[in-house]
């Protein structure tokens, strides 16, 4: 789900400062930011951008105009940089499937955490393994920008908007809509269980252009209607194990199982 | 007009600059695309899922681009020839005419299109998808806005198409053909009579739009309700669905920026929603009421006839099996 703040983004300045951080994450949205190629060009110039960790380091600036976070809190130094971040920032963005939805991570909570870091740590004495939460549940986050990976196009056209000092919003329309504005296959008629009808759109439906179900990497739009698409699963004889894979897949289950009991 | 000469046709009009976009087989489905060769349309009969709509309200266009304030409408449109259009893509465009009436992006358009229709019943694997009791003969054509009709024969195996004409411009283009090509122009003239018949409106509407008001409370609504899922696909492959939403899109460069208009739908949460957050249509019961109390009631008050032209793409697409038809008579027998 998406939140978006209204707060006064007129940012004031010329060139606003921008902070771009990580916590434990994979960096790939980072990556997309860089890999924004071109328009890059076009945002290093209207921006001052003072923190990035993927490209330089330098000491901080006390206080950010605009700052991206990725990734999720894992460790205890990860929730201080995100509070440190929140204070520092007018306008805090979270960006990614991690930041704002839990994502790949978040499927730990679905199992036996203690019994998985065994499996995967030597020695787990010093690994801090709690439980993963979207960013917005930590602090105020003003606006999220989904994704596994998040789409570049959105991210250049959300900066633009912040840019003028408009609040940018991703409208609330279901991946079905640029699914099928582009002609795909529905998947769902076929059989399939594609979570494309709740999930927020934006990301020009990139899964069902090769043939793969929508998993909701983005998220659920505000008020989808779940309940329903539950019932055309049953009819088509998806178990629950295998729902609950799907769900766990981007860490949404939670909030599937809130939506059906609302 | 045989099939050979309808593929010199075709040839010619890409000569002449067209961009000619019709029915072609992909991967088991039709769609309407842009086609290179004539030997690449399908001539089966087949109801492609997606309408020729696209091609006169794209899913996304610029409206205009500013820099400063300095201001440009892009208001050039390419020659396009749509051919194979059915008859019921035929009627979407009637209503769609009179929406678009003042819209220039859309008038440019239209003005730069030539409109050859086909007429074909559509073979549906259910014929039950029928709404209206259409006979498909050929006086339905006076109630038809084209350029060039391709009347194929009721036998089956024959490639000969009867060829009509339905405007000027239609008329000049065979004319003109003719004479390049050396076909022996034969096409008979159709003077366009209005979008209704001459006994009126369509009595089945009627009852159906005498129906609709004050039933959202009985359980039509409340069982689709707990069925539907808001996808919209209904609405982006009906051929009628004209909704779109504005947006003004700033560019990453200084001062520059554009508004976009793209194809919306009346199952989204935003599409009623107004400043301050009031949504007019609250949930899945008065979305899916609005859906069929636009189309039978409100278009038919504006513009006398049936916003839906039974062409079954609704029920077709639809993963809850919401069948338009089975919805009409219950609405009917209420
Ligand atoms: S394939 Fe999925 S996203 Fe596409 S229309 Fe069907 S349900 Fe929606
Ligand atoms: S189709 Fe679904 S899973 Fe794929 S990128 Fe879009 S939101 Fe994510
Ligand atoms: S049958 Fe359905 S898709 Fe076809 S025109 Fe009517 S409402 Fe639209
Ligand atoms: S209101 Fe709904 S049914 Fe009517 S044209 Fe718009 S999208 Fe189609
Ligand atoms: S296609 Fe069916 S499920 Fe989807 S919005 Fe239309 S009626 Fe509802």
């Amino acid at each position: 789900m998406i939140n978006i703040n209204p707060k006064p983004t007129r940012l004031g300045r010329e060139k606003p400062t921008v902070a771009i951080i990580s916590l434990t994450a994979c960096n790939g949205c980072l990556m997309e930011i860089i890999n924004l190629g071109q328009l890059l060009k076009g945002v290093v110039d209207r921006l001052q951008i003072t923190e990035f960790p993927l490209v330089r380091s330098g000491k901080s600036p006390t206080k950010f105009d605009i700052a991206f976070i990725e990734g999720s809190v894992v460790t205890k130094e990860n929730l201080k940089t995100l509070e440190q971040l929140r204070k520092q920032s007018k306008f805090l963005i979270a960006i990614g499937a991690c930041a704002c939805i839990g994502g790949i991570p978040e499927i730990k909570n679905y199992r036996d955490r203690e019994k998985l870091i065994k499996q995967i740590y030597k020695s787990t004495k010093n690994i801090e393994n709690p439980l993963i939460k979207p960013l917005k549940e930590y602090v105020k986050i003003d606006l999220e920008i989904p994704g596994c990976p998040p789409n570049k196009k959105e991210i250049a056209k959300i900066i633009a908007s912040l840019l003028v000092g408009k609040i940018p919003c991703i409208p609330q329309r279901p991946v079905c809509y640029e699914c099928q504005i582009r002609e795909y296959n529905c998947l769902l008629q076929k059989g399939l269980p594609c979570l494309g009808s709740i999930t927020l759109g934006g990301c020009q439906a990139v899964c069902l252009k090769s043939g793969e179900i929508c998993s909701a990497c983005r998220g659920f739009l505000s008020k989808p209607a779940a309940k329903n698409l539950i019932k055309i699963f049953k009819k088509q004889g998806l178990s629950d194990q295998d729902l609950n894979n799907l769900l766990e897949k981007f860490g949404v289950r939670d909030e599937f199982e809130k939506i059906l009991k609302s | 007009m045989d099939k050979k000469q309808l593929q010199k046709f075709i040839q010619w009009l890409q000569e002449k600059n067209y961009i000619v976009i019709g029915p072609t087989k992909e991967d088991g489905q039709i769609l309407i695309k842009t086609i290179s060769e004539s030997s690449q349309l399908d001539f089966s009969g087949q109801l492609p899922l997606y309408s020729f709509k696209k091609y006169l309200v794209p899913s996304r266009e610029i409206l205009f681009k500013y820099k400063k304030d300095d201001f440009k409408a892009d208001l050039t449109a390419f020659k396009q020839a749509l051919i194979g259009v059915s008859i019921f893509d035929l009627k979407a465009i009637l209503l769609y005419n009179q929406v678009f009436e003042k819209d220039p992006y859309y008038q440019a358009r239209l003005n730069n299109t030539l409109i050859i229709g086909q007429s074909q019943i559509p073979q549906f694997q259910n014929l039950s998808f029928k709404v209206w009791e259409d006979k498909y003969e050929e006086d339905i054509l006076e109630h038809l806005q084209f350029d060039i009709f391709l009347g194929q024969a009721k036998e089956k195996k024959s490639s000969e198409f009867k060829i009509f004409t339905g405007s000027k411009k239609g008329q000049q283009i065979l004319n003109d053909f003719a004479k390049q090509s050396g076909w022996k122009s034969d096409f008979e003239h159709v003077e366009y009579a209005g979008p209704i018949k001459e006994e009126g409106a369509n009595p089945e509407m009627m009852k159906i739009k005498e129906k609709m008001p004050g039933s959202l409370e009985t359980d039509i609504w409340q069982n689709l309700d707990q069925r539907c899922i808001e996808c919209g696909k209904c609405t982006i492959v009906c051929p009628t669905c004209f909704c779109f939403s504005l947006t003004d899109q700033p560019c990453l460069n200084k001062d520059e920026g554009m508004r976009k208009r793209c194809w919306d739908s009346c199952f989204y949460s935003e599409f009623s929603e107004i400043t301050g957050g009031h949504k007019f249509l609250k949930n899945t019961a008065e979305r899916i009421y609005n859906w069929y109390y636009h189309k039978f009631v409100r278009i038919p008050d504006e513009y006398n006839f049936p916003g839906c032209v039974g062409c079954g793409r609704c029920s077709m697409v639809c993963p809850a099996g919401i069948k338009i038809h089975e919805v009409l008579e219950s609405i009917k027998t209420k």
